[in-house]
């Protein structure tokens, strides 16, 4: 399967690079030839359904999952082999921070900075910077998920880190936590470091991410800047009508492309163009299909992602009509 | 390395658990010292009082019995002396209370493994490894730390017991007969060498199954199939006794241990003399070797998806 490329200039300067990596557990495949290119020095999302591979590959990256197949390159060395040698600039919280639930965060912190030969003042400033300066002394299984997360945080900096990998970051979290998780990520690349971020909230991502990777079914489907996969475009008309099967065939023959999201119908062109909503509107009235809401959106990475998806979803649901669920994914922005 | 052996130490010290183990120890020392004492006692008044009750009632009950059977009576009269109990001497009451430290060693095994096997289940170790990804001498640390973990448990009984059990001694004997042999350290030794072979063996097969539920029955069951094993009464199994972990650990424990068979010509139990302490402590020493190495390559090839 080619990768679907959305680079408006291919960067020069790779973080992360993976060249048809693969894992299987059993006869479980996992990730089926992946090839990921991450940017330096940008925050990079990694998208895809739960069960995609994205934490497998995470895994693999660290040295905690051995590769069936592949290879793989953090800041241009071969891991695992050069892990040891790279992994000090690398810091990464893979799933749910897993630290000793019975001791103190400042001693678990502590810990992890002994063996690496860090000075232990470190901690304190790490803990500082993450506001638990004050928490320190709490034990780790009394902390809430944030206080959990933000000490995971202060865990990879106590390695100054070039790279940082959040797999599912918010997963748990508050409002409050999760624009402190997303603010944290953008200062970070701000200062030069790289972050990849997995994640399934495409809204999350959206907001954070300068280019991303879309997984479906263990491979890249398509990759690139954010921006051009939310290129002007691809502007959609979502319509709400009586009977959305007589619409969309009425649209399908007037050359759109409609996807029912919920209980409305999201058009684009199937020539790739920006539908226009009165000829949207007289198609379907023409059927005697009467909008009762019509709205012109801008595409959202929820959009996209469906569209790549598209294919993988219907393998999915064995043949069914693809029918994205309302609210899964946020909503679109009036242009 | 040494960064990592210590971070390990570090975090053995931080855990709770330990120190209420620690703790345990030391009670559960100073409660048997105590009961124990009252066994050191000399002879006063009132136990030669009550050894002659017992000899007068023993008496009673001969005369009954021989006028009951009169083809079986016995020809002795008792006496007092027959019933009167042995005050302890100071190396055998010591004996007797730091006997309890063999309850340790197979706790201080538990230990280890718990120890070890939380981390995979929790994860922590998953954590650890995107800081120090070189899996084998973070193996090293961890066996290394939880070893000295459980060892230090037998280490403070034998301490506690020692120390406090001297004193009741003292307090009720005086400094007189306080008198031991080298017998006493030496026994003191090899209980703490069998803790630190059993504990690094605990450790090393919990890296092998990556868990401590695993290991631990694994353990029981090895335990179990060895006693059973080297209580075969005939000759077949007792050429192969050597192979076993239990008559090792008993011979480390006790040099004098011995086994028997059952001897058809002779019609009786005949003693076998099994091993002597250096080999079993040879065997002790590969079984660990052999677990770690198992367990090194297993835990470098283990998939952590926690």
């Amino acid at each position: 399967m080619s990768v679907d490329h959305r680079w408006s200039r291919t960067p020069t300067q790779w973080a992360v690079r993976t060249n048809d990596l693969a894992k299987s557990f059993g006869r479980n495949v996992a990730v089926a030839g992946l090839d990921l290119h991450v940017p330096v020095g940008a925050v990079h999302g990694l998208l895809g359904p739960n069960g995609s591979g994205k934490t497998t590959t995470l895994r693999m990256l660290l040295g905690l999952v051995h590769a069936d197949r592949g290879q793989m390159e953090i800041f241009g060395l071969r891991v695992p082999e050069r892990l040891p040698e790279v992994i000090n600039r690398v810091g990464a919280i893979v799933e749910s921070p897993k630290f000793y639930p019975s001791i103190t965060l400042r001693r678990n912190l502590e810990i992890l900075a002994m063996s690496l030969g860090v000075n232990r003042r470190r901690v304190t400033e790490v803990l500082l910077e993450v506001g638990l300066g004050g928490r320190g002394d709490n034990r780790f299984q009394q902390c809430s998920l944030g206080m959990k997360q933000r000490l995971a945080i202060a865990a990879t900096l106590l390695k100054e880190p070039q790279l940082l990998i959040f797999d599912e970051p918010t997963n748990g979290l508050d409002p409050a936590g999760i624009h402190e998780i997303r603010t944290t990520m953008r200062a970070l690349a701000e200062a030069g470091r790289t972050v990849l971020v997995s994640s399934h909230d495409l809204s999350e991502i959206e907001q954070v991410a300068d280019s991303v990777s879309v997984i479906g079914r263990g491979r890249v489907i398509a990759e690139g800047e954010l921006a051009e996969f939310l290129s002007g475009d691809e502007v959609n008309v979502e319509v709400e009508v009586d009977n959305n099967v007589v619409g969309s065939e009425a649209l399908r023959r007037a050359g759109f492309r409609s996807t029912l999201v919920g209980s409305r119908l999201h058009v684009t062109r199937a020539d790739g163009g920006r539908p226009d909503p009165r000829a949207v509107a007289r198609t379907l009235a023409a059927v005697d299909q009467y909008p009762s809401h019509l709205v012109v959106s801008r595409a959202t990475l929820e959009q996209a992602y469906l569209d790549l998806t598209a294919d993988e979803h219907l393998s999915a649901t064995q043949g069914r009509p693809t029918t994205a669920q309302p609210g899964l994914f946020g909503k679109g922005v009036v242009s | 390395m040494s960064d990592l052996v210590r971070a390990e130490f570090l975090r053995l010290v931080s855990r709770r658990v330990m120190w209420i183990l620690l703790a345990g120890a030391v009670v559960v020392a100073a409660l048997v010292a105590v009961s124990a004492s009252s066994g050191t006692r000399p002879l006063d008044a009132e136990d030669h009082a009550h050894a002659q009750l017992q000899a007068d009632e023993a008496n009673a009950s001969n005369v009954q019995y021989c006028k009951d059977f009169p083809e079986d009576c016995p020809d002795h009269e008792f006496v007092a002396a027959d019933f009167l109990r042995q005050p302890l001497d100071y190396e055998p009451y010591i004996r007797g209370v730091t006997d309890g430290g063999l309850l340790f060693v197979a706790f201080g095994a538990v230990l280890a493994a718990a120890l070890i096997g939380g981390e995979f289940r929790s994860g922590s170790i998953s954590t650890q490894l995107t800081f120090t990804p070189r899996r084998t001498p973070l193996m090293a640390a961890k066996l290394l730390a939880a070893t000295t973990g459980a060892v230090s448990l037998t280490a403070v009984y034998f301490t506690t017991g020692t120390v406090i059990g001297t004193i009741s001694f003292l307090m009720v004997r005086g400094a007189g007969d306080l008198t031991a042999t080298a017998a006493m350290p030496l026994m003191m030794l090899r209980m703490l060498l069998a803790a630190l072979l059993v504990s690094a063996l605990a450790a090393a097969l919990t890296f092998v199954v990556g868990s401590t539920l695993l290991a631990v029955g694994l353990g029981l069951l090895a335990v179990v199939a060895s006693e059973i094993l080297s209580f075969d009464p005939y000759s077949f199994v007792s050429a192969w006794l050597w192979l076993l972990p239990m008559p090792n650990l008993m011979t480390i424990l006790y040099t004098d241990y011995e086994y028997t068979r059952y001897d058809p010509v002779l019609m009786e139990h005949v003693p076998v003399v099994a091993m002597g302490f250096g080999q079993a402590v040879v065997y002790g020493v590969v079984l660990v070797l052999v677990t770690a190495v198992v367990g090194a390559i297993v835990f470098r090839r283990r998939d952590l998806l926690r």
